[in-house]
């Protein structure tokens, strides 16, 4: 009798010791978030603000040596450069790879890379460039002509998004050993800016001769400033020095790239100085505020802008969203302010359409939907659902956006609708991406700054009549005008009138047809320790020389 | 005994068939076409049709079962949907080896602690070590292994800082972190075996302390340690086989979620990533392979176990 | 009339050798239907599980939130109130349908031992030798989120243990005189099976349930942690857990509180079925 009291008591002991134990609560999280929300307004003047940030530690001549080591938290599938877009693997190959042109994020202007220059000329429909001679890829074979030709004509036919970034690339020819010729067969604004991305990524010929294309998936061989040593299977990645890398010096002897599938656990780690860098894919918001509480320096990844956005299923008859005054209803209904304000820590940006405020692809003329619950109501008992209705929203399974759905489902709630939330691995989601059966979609769409390509891929019907999946495919509508201002930006021949039709897409997307709802824009947020020197990486995208010269200062 | 090993090992290749067809009939009805998620978003339909009948997909059941049982047998367990194209084959080896690393540790620490604390407290029944013993094993088995997980990585790793959160080093690389980052793995999956033995050791205990043997034996003037290492515990062991069995199904299935918290990168943590990404090549395989390590640990425990008590054969025989 | 009285004095007997096993099982008794009760009265006192405040996150325990709010402004102890309710039904209503299925299966096996019984043992076999985590997170796959989805999945987890023991007690008691008489004189089988020999099979059947409804709340919480079994807006222990695991540095009590609450349920469950089993069958101590 005794000895089990003694237990039962011990217990409560414990508990009450926890309880106790608990440390502050977070702090209030408006007063944390009013001084970054005004750094957010203009998003190019935030990133110049990080930039030179990131440029001070400067000071100090770089030392030799040491292993970088970077959290990851999202696996990686496929290596292929031809393979994917994922960002998480993008981050790795930029060890490695490179490509042909890179893009300034400050001035918009895109520079040759691997090239020594490039001219694009519009009478012809020709775009030549010419290849830098002496580099080398890492099995010693020669960057030339040959090389990009065949890159080139590669990704194009094999890759699941040859079309859409190289579609207009009729044929290439090799003018001399090192300058090549692409026969353009329409105007696409957005191929000098596809060629900075994996579109331009160079891979050994030699590699693939030799080995196949199945070595293609796991072994990247490119020109960088790293070698590609391993990958051990849901552990890490391995890079070492390149000693051979044309565009020198490279101070580190190698990269390590960790996978973990925990963001405590990687906020733990890089409070112990286990790893230098969390790169932030996945790394939830919560304890990236603690890090950022905690004094560690941190950026946004420059090109992996997403917006969340609720997408609905538009096109068929029998579902409530057919109806424009339902899908306004939903808009109205949700308050994305305060979802911003109270859930982001400041790291997002609150904006109505699919531009970030400043960009040249955002509107200020588009309305947009307040916050009004009782107008909401009104809505839906216009179109005849007095008494709500029931659906569900599908989204890829990750903890944030399980927490947005939650969210959404309460807002919901209180109109009247009931939300089933529907959330599907990544694989199953992929399945779901053009035709999500009924109700709505949350997505984190990658845009800025390739809003044309990406309003291309969902709206321009000569695209769509091609590809089994496209998101959208079988629930947007696919209206005239909104077709005919997107293929207006594709086919214009400068930046300025591209951006005047992607303003006019901005206005028919949100307020006339009412598509999407965007609630908010986020980066991948990532931490970086302070004697970790010079990774532009995260500021320019660039492969290649973004992470060619960084230096540990320890 | 030879009529009993042949009976036995045919029950278990019945079995082994069974769960075959069981595991292939399952994956195929996993919603999700493969090949378009291999491929995924925007490939056009000809590439999909064109993976579709590369991967059989577009061949009757019974012959797709007849090629996947080919070429099971000649080691090739596939190539996976969404892993990198890799051969299964390849990865699973040192995925298994993973969780053994972590399981068989585990499995013995709880069979010595189990025996001796149940043995223990059948001994001294009643007494007060009796019952906090019975409490602590009672509560062994009520306690999720993942949420102590989570309370010891909140103690140990984030307060005190004493061990690592999370990860994996093989015994092979590097001892002294293996150990380290094996401790809290290592006692979460022990803590229920480690109950349920405790709790079977002392009844088994208890109910052969009070047989007749025993009771001469003591009468004999055996001093009382004698009486139970000599006679009890060798009697006790025997049914302690039948829970043991059923360990043979953790050994390297019981262990998912554990894998999940402290990302170790074994058998277990693969089958929950591979069905995430519905990745039905995989699931197979490790699906296949957990059950084949069941059937065949049981089958050749059964046949220790026979050798060493008759009583078994002779039920087998009827 | 002789019949009731016996069963009546065996009832009495029950809960006097239950209470006798001392203060434990009197203690695992009384929380259990604490948490029945509050389960069953939680619309009285308790807040709207569901109702958000987005400007009210994880707050600290106060008067207004007596174990504060989670990351979505909801009020926590609501929250493991009705959770409560998912975590009990779910278990219930799992060990209902795998006894069900099970026992039939189970005496069915036992009495038709040639052929078909030889056929579903095999298949058990085959069943069990799949680790059960994996079995129900397939099932779960399959069928998806939700609470009955979780039910079939956990409950086929079940199925085989009851097939086992039931047909184990068949075999022996089938060769009864009883049995043999009463088949002799005609009686159909499905008579027998029922009306029998599964009476006898009661008291085993009865502790096996309680055992199996402590770990079917332990793999609904792990199904539920690992993402596959119950989601918003249905509550469950599990899920709370998972939800809590990325704030466990800042409110730690978001995680720790369900599992708590799991703990105490399954172990309260086990010492209810340790106490039972010693009073309807004290032969079956070392066999379950």
């Amino acid at each position: 009798m005794k000895k089990t009291l003694l237990c039962i008591v011990s217990m409560l002991l414990v508990v009450a010791m926890l309880i106790s134990c608990a440390p502050k609560a977070a702090e209030n999280p408006s007063t944390e978030q009013k001084p970054a929300a005004a750094s957010n307004q203009n998003a190019p003047a935030a990133k110049t603000e990080t930039k030179t940030e990131q440029s001070q530690p400067n000071a100090g001549t770089p030392k030799e040596g040491g292993v970088l080591k970077i959290a990851q938290l999202a696996n990686v599938n496929d290596y292929s450069w031809y393979g994917g877009l994922a960002l998480r693997d993008n981050c790795s190959l930029s060890f490695c790879m490179e490509s042909l042109l890179e893009y300034d994020q400050q001035t918009g202007e895109i520079k040759p890379y691997l090239v020594d220059w490039y001219k694009m000329d519009e009478t012809n429909m020709t775009l030549t460039m010419k290849a830098k001679e002496g580099i080398y890829f890492h099995d010693g074979s020669e960057f030339n002509a040959e090389v990009i030709k065949w890159c080139i004509e590669y990704y194009r036919d094999n890759s699941k998004y040859g079309t859409q970034y190289l579609g207009n690339v009729a044929e290439v020819n090799c003018l001399d050993k090192y300058t090549v010729e692409f026969k353009l067969s329409s105007q696409n604004i957005a191929l000098l800016f596809n060629l900075t991305n994996r579109a331009g990524m160079m891979y050994s010929k030699q590699a693939f001769d030799t080995y196949g294309v199945d070595y293609t998936y796991n072994h990247p061989v490119g020109t960088g400033p790293f070698v590609f040593k391993e990958w051990i299977e849901d552990e890490k990645i391995v890079y070492e020095k390149n000693p051979n890398y044309w565009n020198g010096p490279v101070y580190l002897d190698g990269v390590e790239v960790h996978i973990y599938n925990e963001s405590l656990v990687a906020q733990a780690a890089f409070e112990a100085k286990e790893i230098d860098v969390i790169y932030g894919e996945n790394f939830e918001l919560a304890p990236a505020s603690d890090l950022k509480a905690a004094g560690y320096h941190w950026q946004p990844y420059a090109k992996s802008e997403q917006l969340y956005v609720v997408g609905f299923n538009c096109q068929d008859e029998d579902d409530p969203f057919h109806d424009i005054r339902v899908r306004q209803a939903v808009c109205y209904a949700i308050d994305s302010e305060t979802i911003n304000e109270q859930c982001n820590y400041g790291f997002a940006t609150l904006t109505n359409q699919w531009a970030l405020p400043g960009s040249p692809y955002y509107n200020p003329e588009v309305k947009g939907f307040e916050y009004n619950p009782e107008k909401a109501k009104e809505l839906l008992k216009e179109a005849g659902y007095e008494n709500g209705f029931d659906t569900q929203i599908t989204f890829k399974y990750n903890d944030n956006l399980l927490e947005l759905g939650t969210i959404i489902q309460g807002y919901l709630a209180k109109i009247g609708i009931n939300v089933k939330l529907n959330r599907l691995e990544s694989a199953a989601f992929v399945n779901k991406i053009n035709d999500w059966d009924y109700g709505m979609i949350l997505h984190t769409a990658t845009y800025e700054p390739a809003v044309t390509t990406k309003f291309k891929g969902m709206y321009a019907k000569t695209v769509l009549e091609s590809t089994a999946l496209a998101l959208g495919k079988g629930c947007f509508l696919h209206p005239d005008d909104l077709d005919a201002a997107v293929e207006g930006a594709v086919h214009s021949f400068t930046s300025a009138d591209e951006q005047k039709h992607i303003r006019e897409a901005q206005v028919l997307l949100q307020d006339k047809y009412v598509l999407w709802y965007p609630i908010f824009s986020l980066s991948d947020i990532c931490f970086v320790q302070d004697y970790v020197k010079d990774w532009t990486y995260l500021d320019t995208g660039l492969f290649g020389e973004g992470s060619a010269h960084v230096w540990l200062d320890k | 005994m030879g009529s009993y090993l042949i009976k036995r090992i045919l029950v278990s290749l019945v079995t082994v068939f069974l769960v075959t067809v069981f595991v292939f009939l399952i994956i195929r009805i996993l919603p999700g076409d493969p090949a378009l998620v291999m491929l995924g978003e925007g490939a056009s339909p000809q590439k999909v049709a064109e993976l579709r009948a590369e991967l059989n997909l577009d061949k009757p059941l019974v012959q797709q079962y007849i090629i996947w049982i080919r070429d099971l047998l000649n080691g090739d367990f596939g190539v996976s949907v969404t892993y990198y194209h890799k051969q299964v084959a390849d990865m699973i080896p040192s995925k298994v080896a993973a969780t053994l690393s972590l399981t068989v540790p585990a499995l013995l620490i709880a069979i010595i602690i189990g025996v001796f604390a149940g043995t223990v407290s059948a001994v001294k029944r009643g007494s007060a070590t009796d019952q906090i013993v019975t409490v602590l094993s009672t509560s062994g088995i009520g306690i999720p292994a993942f949420w102590i997980a989570i309370f010891m990585i909140f103690i140990f790793a984030v307060k005190l800082k004493w061990l690592p959160i999370q990860g994996y080093t093989s015994p092979s690389a590097d001892f002294q972190m293996y150990v380290k980052k094996a401790i809290m793995p290592v006692f979460c999956i022990a803590l229920n075996f480690m109950a349920t033995i405790t709790r079977q050791t002392r009844s088994q205990m208890l109910e052969v302390i009070n047989q007749d043997y025993i009771r001469t034996a003591r009468a004999n003037g055996l001093s009382e340690g004698r009486v139970i290492t000599r006679h009890a515990i060798k009697n006790a062991a025997i049914p302690l086989v039948t829970v043991i069995s059923l360990m043979f199904r953790m050994l390297v299935g019981g262990t998912i979620v554990i894998e999940s918290v402290f990302n170790i990168p074994g058998i277990g943590a693969f089958a929950l990533n591979s069905l995430m990404s519905r990745d039905y090549i995989c699931v197979q395989a490790v699906t296949l392979i957990m059950a084949l390590v069941t059937i065949f640990g049981n089958l050749f425990a059964d046949i220790v176990f026979s050798i060493l008590d008759p009583r078994i054969r002779e039920r087998w025989a009827k | 009339m002789k019949n009731n009285e016996s069963t009546s004095r065996s009832k009495f007997r029950i809960w006097r050798v239950f209470a006798s096993r001392g203060l434990i099982a009197k203690i695992s008794f009384f929380i259990i239907l604490f948490f029945v009760a509050i389960a069953i009265i939680a619309p009285l006192f308790c807040q709207d599980p569901l109702e958000q405040d987005l400007l009210a996150r994880y707050k600290m325990p106060s008067s207004e939130h007596l174990l504060g709010t989670d990351s979505l402004g909801r009020d926590i102890m609501s929250r493991i109130v009705y959770g409560t309710r998912i975590s009990l039904l779910a278990s219930l209503a799992s060990g209902v349908f795998a006894a069900m299925i099970g026992i039939t299966l189970g005496l069915i096996a036992g009495y038709y031992e040639r052929f078909v019984g030889a056929i579903i043992m095999r298949l058990v076999d085959a069943h069990l030798s799949i680790p059960p985590l994996i079995f129900s997170m397939i099932v779960c796959a399959i069928l998806g989120n939700g609470i009955w989805q979780t039910v079939v999945a956990i409950g086929i987890g079940m199925i085989p243990t009851y097939i086992r023991l039931v047909q184990g007690m068949v075999l022996t008691l089938k060769g009864n005189d009883y049995i043999v008489a009463t088949s002799l004189l005609g009686q159909k089988n499905a008579v027998i099976l029922f009306k029998h020999l599964l009476p006898n099979c009661f008291p085993t059947i009865i502790v096996q349930f309680t055992m199996n409804l402590g770990s079917a709340i332990l793999s609904e919480a792990g199904l539920s942690f690992i993402g596959l079994g119950i989601v918003s807006p249905d509550i469950s222990w599990g899920s709370m857990v998972a939800e809590g695991y990325s704030a466990l540095v800042k409110v730690p009590l978001l995680a720790i509180m369900p599992g708590i609450c799991i703990a105490l349920v399954v172990i309260a469950l086990n010492f209810i079925g340790d106490g039972l089993r010693d009073a309807l069958d004290p032969r079956l101590r070392g066999k379950l």
